[in-house]
Order: structure tokens, then sequence, then C-alpha cells
């Protein structure tokens, strides 16, 4: 019998009886992101944080480059309906204009206004789309990730409508059609359920990073645990003038924007 | 008294037969809707909720005007509303229906509505709307035809009818409160944030409703064999006329914030409900078009010598109708997208099938309202007789 | 009530329970069980033809033992299944079941079909079949841990020797 399991059934025993076991007295690694009933378990690859964020360089994103888009979209299946009504997009590329709009003012070099931005979910700490959501199908995960469960969706596009950013996208029809090279390692989506972003929840889950950020060949993209003082993130907006997308509605974005 | 639903002239027939040919339209577009999806409708990545949400909201307002006619009859004991009470709590039945039902066929996934039981979500405000709708129908139900049933047999309603008729009052207001809310707690849609959402819906609802009602009226006399008399018809048409009043008045403030305040995200909407924006217009004749018909029917209603007129009265009361129509039933849950998160415009424009769908649920509806009133006015004659 | 009615009602009630039953008239009362497909070269290779559970378990509670599959790793994110017996196994429909049931018309569909059910999970989960252009790599093949190993493995030994790399 593997050590791990051993491991596993004693934390199994002390979930069991109900304490609450700080992550530090545990054997290293093997720390549940959160308690578990006997029967499954994280696993042990998986990647852990108090908050999962991500830092946007701006100054390092080339206007010529879709590379994270393309991973993204490749990887977790988004239909590509080659049209604006049905357009799904877990990542998109923008203007910095439309993206802030609150930045543009009528002396902004244009070639900075028209610069890219790239814009995906940004795993609020203080998620409208969860609030409204009237299955639980949108949910916040305790490390921050705000993650939908397309069994659970029923298609009412409240969620849309409670997102100030535009991140979620609604299945108006078969999306498999249109997928050009459908991935087996990760589900479609089916007609009439709304999708968007899950930070690789997928990825994450056995020592992954995002594949955006693995695809981006610049460097623009960092990902790590926000709570870390010392982590990737962290130091990537220490000391930096940092933007959030539209912080005054108070949802508490975790993508972070570097100038 | 079921069984009154089933017996009727040719009239009667010949209506039911015209209401099942529209319903049954509307159903063959919901299975092309249902097999292809929702992208069958003009909603699009940028207008996600279109006609069928639209309908909801107007029809949520219609099914609380009936508290317009149960609370003065019952609380202020307004006996001349007495034989148009259980016209309004029929109404309400029958728009109820309409509500849920579009609120089913706007969904993706219409098979796994019922997660909304299996998991419900206090938090969400579609819970809370699904909890007041459902009561609110029963309630209607109830009470409305253990009224009428009592009045067949010539019996006073039992005494436990008369405190959920009291209940009956407030939950009507709180089922469009509760459908305000939908919109009025979501950051980042300026054109629906505003705290007198709720206050706006229930005038808007309080003048649409009741000036159905009249219409109703005016149908059932000239062809259903039912007088409801001057009296009751006049009273609506006052109640309409101060609803009417402070619709506009909110309107109004929603202006006034809106552009002495100047911010771009509250003038936005209301530049491309009235005057277009960037170039994108299409709204704007609807818009205009409801403007007018609510001042005329304003001036129709407050002229007393033109309301005591009921060939006014019920251009009045269409006016009104159509007006409110227009506001809530197409410009206010569309607008709220426009523009986008993003600052993109894009426009909406229902699509045939979608129009199809949405007329066939308005004949499910008057299908439920024609047999119910059939039976309250069957049991009315019977009594009468 | 006349009797007359009654006789009418009963009518009514029996057609109405002959309409009901109408799977039982249209496919017979004792049909025999389909026959389903485990000879695919994946189960071939096994050392031990074992599912997940034993198969009168998967026969009868494959589907609750699938939903929990499901809420455990989309709503709690703990992706491992600990079976009765003590192995370990990703709870993942197409990266676990499908890896020995590669062929679902002879399998899953067999039984479906015969009692009528149709499950939705292929809506989204990729059948086989469907992997189009599968001979591509993809990021989940390409050469990173375990992933490819071949079904039932215990995943605490394939977790030891493939940590993946970090976040930057």
């Amino acid at each position: 019998m593997h050590s791990s399991r051993r491991d596993f059934l004693k934390l199994t025993g002390i979930a069991l009886i109900g304490a609450a076991v700080p992550d530090a007295l545990l054997p290293a690694g093997l720390a549940p992101a959160w308690a578990g009933a006997p029967g499954f378990r994280p696993d042990v690859r998986a990647l852990k944080a108090a908050r999962w964020g991500m830092v946007i360089d701006l100054a390092k994103c080339r206007p010529d480059c879709t590379d994270c888009i393309a991973a993204c979209h490749a990887a977790h299946n988004v239909p590509a309906f080659g049209n604006p009504k049905d357009e799904i997009a877990w990542i998109r590329r923008e203007t910095f204009g439309r993206i802030f709009p609150a930045q543009v003012h009528r002396h902004l070099e244009p070639r900075r206004q028209a610069g890219p931005v790239i814009a995906l979910c940004n795993h609020c700490a203080n998620p409208p789309c969860v609030r409204v959501c009237p299955t639980g199908a949108t949910f916040r995960r305790p490390d921050g990730i705000v993650m939908m469960d397309y069994h659970r969706c029923i298609g009412c596009r409240f969620c849309i409508a409670a997102c100030p950013y535009g991140a979620r996208g609604m299945n108006y029809r078969d999306p498999r059609p249109f997928i050009r090279r459908i991935d087996p390692g990760f589900p479609t989506r089916t007609r009439g359920v709304v999708e968007k972003c899950n930070f690789c929840v997928e990825r994450l889950a056995v020592g992954k990073p995002p594949a955006c950020v693995a695809a981006c060949p610049y460097g623009a993209l960092t990902f790590g645990d926000l709570e870390a003082p010392d982590s990737a993130v962290r130091r990537a907006i220490a000391g930096r003038t940092v933007l959030r997308r539209k912080p005054e509605l108070g949802t508490e974005p975790q993508v972070y924007y570097t100038l | 008294m079921l069984e009154k639903a089933l017996h009727g002239n040719h009239r009667y027939w010949g209506w039911l037969a015209f209401l099942a040919v529209v319903v049954g339209a509307g159903a063959f577009f919901y299975l092309r809707q249902l097999d292809y999806g929702l992208g069958i409708t003009g909603m699009s990545r940028d207008v996600t909720w279109g006609l069928y949400i639209a309908q909801f909201t107007f029809l949520v307002g219609i099914a609380a005007s009936a508290v317009m006619v149960v609370l003065p009859y019952y609380l202020h004991d307004y006996k001349a509303f007495g034989r148009i009470t259980i016209l309004g709590e029929f109404l309400a039945v029958a728009a109820v229906v309409m509500c849920v039902t579009f609120i089913v066929i706007d969904l993706g996934r219409p098979e796994r509505a019922f997660n909304v039981l299996l998991h419900p979500a206090p938090r969400s405000i579609l819970f809370w709307d699904m909890v007041v709708l459902t009561g609110y129908l029963v309630l209607n139900l109830v009470i409305g035809w253990t009224v009428l049933e009592n009045e067949r047999n010539g019996k006073a309603p039992p005494a436990w009818v008369k405190p959920l008729i009291l209940l009956s009052i407030p939950w009507a207001i709180s089922i469009h409160t509760v459908t305000a809310f939908i919109y009025a707690g979501l950051p980042g849609r300026d054109f629906w944030l505003t705290a007198i959402m709720a206050p706006r819906f229930l005038a808007s609802a309080f003048a649409s409703g009741p000036a159905l009602l009249v219409l109703l009226c005016l149908v059932l006399r000239r062809w259903g064999g039912f007088d409801a008399g001057r009296e009751p018809l006049q009273a609506l048409a006052r109640i309409i006329a101060y609803a009417l009043a402070a619709s506009l008045f909110f309107v109004l403030m929603e202006l006034f914030t809106a552009f002495y305040s100047g911010i771009p995200g509250h003038t936005e909407p209301f530049r491309y409900l009235y005057a277009g924006l960037d170039g994108h217009t299409r709204l704007v004749p609807w818009m205009w078009t409801s403007a007018v018909l609510a001042v005329l029917a304003l001036v129709l209603l407050i002229v007393p010598a033109l309301r005591r007129n009921e060939a006014w009265l019920a251009l009045a009361c269409l006016a009104v109708f159509a007006s409110l129509w227009i506001e809530k039933g197409l410009g206010l849950v569309v607008t709220g997208f426009i523009p986008s998160p993003l600052g993109q415009i894009t426009e909406y424009t229902p699509t045939g099938p979608e129009v199809a769908i949405t007329l066939g649920v308005w004949a499910l509806g008057f299908v439920i309202l024609t047999a119910l009133y059939r039976i309250a006015l069957g049991v009315r004659k019977e009594t009468e007789a | 009530m006349k009797g007359t009615d009654r006789w009418k009602i009963f009518a009514g009630l029996f057609v109405f329970l002959a309409l009901a039953a109408l799977p039982f008239w249209y496919g017979g009362w004792d049909r025999p069980a389909p026959v389903l497909d485990l000879d695919t070269p994946a189960i071939r290779q096994l050392p031990e033809r074992r599912c997940v559970e034993a198969t009168a378990f998967m026969r009868a509670n494959h589907m609750t033992l699938l939903a929990d599959w499901r809420d455990a790793s989309t709503r709690d994110g703990r992706r491992i299944y600990v079976a009765r017996d003590g192995r370990e196994i990703e709870a993942s429909l197409s990266q676990t079941c499908l890896r020995c049931h590669t062929d679902k018309t002879r399998f899953c569909d067999r039984c479906h079909d015969d009692a009528g059910v149709s499950p939705t999970c292929w809506d989204c989960h990729v059948v086989p079949e469907d992997r189009r252009e599968s001979a591509t790599v993809t990021h989940r093949q390409r050469g990173e841990g375990g992933d490819v190993s071949p079904f039932p493995v215990d995943v605490a030994a394939r977790e030891k020797e493939s940590r993946g790399p970090g976040p930057r």
C-alpha cells in the first residue's frame, strides 16, 4: 500500500471526526484544498492557493500575437461560430479603450488607446454572477476561482446580465460543429448553457499552470497565489501601477493589469 | 364548475379555435427552438434577454395589478368592484401562467428548470421570483375559485379565505418588486441600477393592468353577455390616470438624474432609447410612439368629459396598454444591454419564430383567461337568473 | 352517478392504462438482456478484468457513481476516486471509463437503447469516435505525466513520478 494512501485514510479519519487540522500539521503536499468525504480526494499534484490571481503585463503583450487565446480555446473546446451574434470567447483581445474606458482621454496617444488588451473572467472575489445564479451552477471555490458546473446550468443568462465585464458567453446553438479540433481531454459544452474562463482548474488540478500562461511567448501573463507575499503575481505587481477593470463596482477582480 | 368552460356558443368556440391555432403555431416554432437552441431568436452575445423576458416582466405587472380591484373591494368595501373582482383575480392567474411560460421558454435548458428547486439558491433573485410567482398563482386561483363556488351555492365565502385575500394584497406588490430586483441589483448595468425601479414597475403595472381590465370589460359587454356597469369602469379609469401619471413622473425623474448628472453610463441608454446612439436608432420610433400615447392617454383620462365617454375611455386604455407594453415589454429589458460592458452597441430585433412563440404564449394566456371568464360569467348568470 | 357514466369512466380508465403500458406491449414482457461488448483492446490488456467497482455494482449503480464523480470533481475539485478495494482512480468519464469502454455503441448504447433512456453525458463529454483528428498531439498528451497510461491505474504511483511544473 502506498504511503500517500495511508495518509489519505488518516486524513479521512480526521475529517470524519470533524477536527479542523491546520494545513501546516499535515505532510507536505497532502493538505487537501478543502475537507474531503471518504471516497474522493484531490490529486496530490494539484496546485493550491488561498486566492488564485493573474497579472497581465500590457508592456509585454504584443499586438500581433494571439497565442494565449488560441491555446485557451483549443484546450477548452471553445467554439468559433464565426459571427458576432453567437460569439463565445474565454479570452478576447480588445483595445485598451474598451477595457479601460475610464482611462481614455482626448490626449491619450491613439496607439495606446488602440493597443491590445486581453480580457478574461476576472474571478471576482465578490462575483455578481455567483450571487444571481439560481441553481448554484456558477460558484466560487475556496481558492477564489469562479467556476461553472455545466451540468447544472439552466441557461437563464442571469449571470451574463450580472457580469460587468462581458466575460460570459451563451451557447445559442450546438457548439460542437464549430469546434475546429475537439480536444478529448476536456468536455465540450452543450447548446443552451453559459460558459466562461475557468482559470484552467483542470490543469491546476494536475499541477500545470493555465494554458494561456503556458502559451504566452513573451511572459506577459503571470499566475499565482495573490495571498502569498512572495508569489510570482505579488512580485509582478509590487511597486507597479496596477489597473483592474471597473474596480468601483466592488466586484474585486483578481486579474491585474500592469502598464 | 369546470364544466361551464365546455359550454358556449359558436363565437366562444370560434375564438378558442383561433387561439388554438396561434398556440399551435407557437408550439411548432418552440419545437424548432428546442432543436436549434435560443439562437433561433434575435438574442445575441451582447443582448442576452429579449422579447421573452420583456413579456415576462410586463405580464408580472398585469398579474400584480389585480390588487387594484381586490384592495378597494375587500379593504375599503368598495362595492362597485364586486362584479369585477373575480375578473381581476382570474386575469392575474392567466398572466402568471404566461409569466412562468415565458421564463421556461427563455431557458437554454428548460428540462433542467427544476434545478431551481433541487439546488435552491436563496441569494438569487430568480429563486425568490419563483417563490412569489408560484405563491401568487396559488393565492389567486384558490381565492377566485372559492369565492365563486360559494357564490354559486348562494353562500358567503368561508372565513379562511379572508386572510388569504389580505395576504394576496402585499403579495401582489411583492411579485413586481422582486421582478424589479432582478434588474435593479446588477452592477455595471447602469440603466437598470435605479432604486425607483420597483416603484416604477408598480406604477406602470397599476396603469397597464387596469387598462387591460377595462378593455376586457368592454369586450365582455359587447360580445360576452356581461355588463360590469359604468361605475367600476370609471373607478378603474381614475386608478389608471393616477398610476399613469406616477409612471410618467418616475420616467422623468430617471431622465433628470441621468442627464443632470451627465454620467455617460446613465445617459447613454436613454439617448439610445429616445435619440439613438452612434447612429443606432432602432427603438427610437417605438419609444416616441410610447411617449406620445402615454401623454395622449393621460389627457383623455384626466379630462372628465372624455373619461366619462366610454369610447374615449376605450381609446385611452388601448393607448395606455400599448404605451406601457412598448416601454416595458420592449425597451426596458433590451436597453439594459446597450451599450454592452465593452461599450459596444448591438441592436436587437426579434426574429419571426421568436415573435410566433411569443404570440403563442399570449394566446395560451388568453385561452386560460377565456375559459376562466366563461366559468365566472356562467356562475354569475346562474345566480342572477 | 348514473350507471352509464360509471361504465364510461371504467372504460376510459382501462383504455388509459392500456395506453400507458404501451412500452410493455410494444417491447414484449420477457426480452433477452442486451449483450454488452467488453472485448476492447484496452480491456484485453488488463492484468485483471475489473471495473472501477464490482460488475454487479457497476451495472446497477454506474449512473449514481458517475453523478458522484461529477459533483466531487466539478464542484469540490476532488478528482481522485478511492474505490472500495482501495484503488485510486481518476474520476473522469472520458479519461477513465471511455479508455476501456472505447466502443460506446457496443457498450453504453446497447443498454441505454434497450432501457429507452438517453443520457445527455455525450452532449459534452467526448466519445472516442468523436475525437476529431485524434492523432493530433494535444496539450494533454504532450508527454506530460501518466495521462496516457492504461486504466485502471493507481493514480498515487503516477502522482509520485510526475509533479507538474508550478506556476511561474
